[in-house]
């Protein structure tokens, strides 16, 4: 038999105070209805989208090859948005499995690798494409992809009601795969180099930084336990 | 004062159903969310403290539970049932917590010599006293994860397959065939260790 006494109205007075704390708009945006939060989190995809194909449109979009570019965006698309709406799972669901998570993130970079490394038969107009080295253009996109992808991160984590590291897994993945979308329909440069350093490698970026993060809370954490 | 078996779908004359109060709770009902907190938190207490949680853990993951149920409350169908609901919670957040710090959920469970044996069935003429209850810990340890679970829901909290089912998220024959394979297994288990 249980020797433990149970204080239930002590446990309960502890449990209103931190519901107190959590009056903020973070904990008001975590006590919306999970319809609203994947709202939320695919507008913010949608919208970083339609920034970059409303202002910085890639000069040569009328030209490139329309079946490549539908099935690009169609199948980007659907692992972002599977990824996402995984990462905003309710809590009274039954939790994934590990392994899907992480098929979900082996997914996404082999996704990006596989577009950026398949041939477009598709050389654009010299006059589009940016002047100088190779490596400061993969640098720049890879830099203007993370940038993009951020908001959808930062979204998919403060939605989260958990704190649960699979679900930063993919969330990174989503906000890096927006971020390739976005740079799919800014970048004209077609050279598959560049596509696997500076588009693909955001996905990569992310769920690497991510993954390091993960690993160094839980080695606070059990050292703190320990 | 909390009822013995919480949610149990026969709720006794002029106590007020799980799901009613969770309706009102939704409507914003405080009152409600605490007669609720009273009703489970025994039970999930105990719960935590069998998957291998001390006292202590065993407390803030219930409290996480809750927390959860609050930020949750939202997305619960007023057609549903509150138990599988808050169990399924309650599991996540146990399984939550020892991803976070590294662990797999498999190695949570130890044997927990202060847990309380509810009531069982078909074994529990045969579980009279404390180091009998102590046999069957350890041969549930053994059993693989998916039947221990099953069988911990549906003995120890006594749930009904069906509800056991939604909260594994699995169908509920095989939730049955778990069940059937790991009572048996617990049977022998308990018979080889009495003959020995």
């Amino acid at each position: 038999m249980s020797h433990e006494p149970i204080d239930s109205a002590a446990a309960f007075a502890r449990l209103s105070q931190k519901i107190d704390d959590d009056q903020s708009i973070v904990g008001w945006l975590k006590s919306r209805p999970t319809w609203v939060h994947k709202l939320i989190a695919g507008l913010t995809v949608v919208g970083a989208t339609l920034f970059g194909v409303v202002f910085l449109r890639r000069p040569d979009l009328d030209a490139y090859p329309v079946l490549r570019m539908t099935v690009s965006i169609g199948a980007i698309a659907a692992v972002l948005f599977v990824s996402l709406g995984w990462s905003l799972r309710p809590m009274h669901k039954r939790a994934l499995p590990p392994w899907a998570v992480a098929a979900m993130a082996v997914g996404a970079v082999a996704l990006s690798f596989g577009l950026a490394i398949t041939p477009t038969h598709y050389a654009p107009d010299p006059a589009h494409l940016p002047h100088g080295a190779e490596w400061v253009h993969a640098l720049r996109c890879l830099y203007f992809g993370a940038l993009v992808g951020l908001p959808v991160y930062v979204v998919g984590r403060l939605l989260d009601r958990t704190r649960d590291p699979s679900r930063a897994v993919l969330a990174a993945g989503a906000a890096g795969l927006t971020g390739q979308l976005v740079l799919l329909l800014h970048c004209p440069i077609s050279d598959p180099t560049h596509l696997v350093t500076g588009h693909a490698s955001v996905v990569a970026v992310f769920l690497a930084l991510v993954w390091f993060v993960v690993r160094v809370e839980r080695r606070i954490r059990r050292r703190a336990v320990a | 004062m909390a009822p013995a078996y919480p949610g149990s779908e026969a709720t006794p004359a002029g106590m007020e159903s799980d799901e009613a109060l969770m309706a009102r709770y939704i409507d914003g009902d405080q009152g409600a969310f605490e007669a609720l907190f009273h009703r489970y938190h025994p039970m999930l207490l105990r719960l935590m403290r069998r998957r291998g949680a001390s006292a202590s853990e065993a407390n803030d993951l219930v409290q996480q539970t809750f927390l959860q149920l609050h930020r949750a409350r939202n997305d619960f169908r007023r057609d549903a049932r509150v138990r599988p609901y808050l169990m399924t919670i309650a599991l996540n957040v146990h399984r939550g917590t020892l991803r976070r710090r590294g662990r797999h959920p498999e190695e949570a469970l130890h044997v927990d010599e202060s847990f309380e044996v509810a009531d069982p069935k078909e074994l529990r003429d045969t579980v009279v006293a404390e180091e009998d209850a102590a046999r069957v810990r350890h041969a549930l340890a053994e059993l693989p994860e998916s039947q221990r679970r099953v069988i911990e829901l549906h003995w120890f909290d006594e749930m009904p397959f069906k509800e056991v089912a939604r909260v594994v998220g699995a169908s509920l024959s095989a939730v049955k065939v778990r069940a059937f394979r790991g009572y048996g297994k617990l049977r022998s288990s308990l018979d080889e260790e009495v003959r020995s």
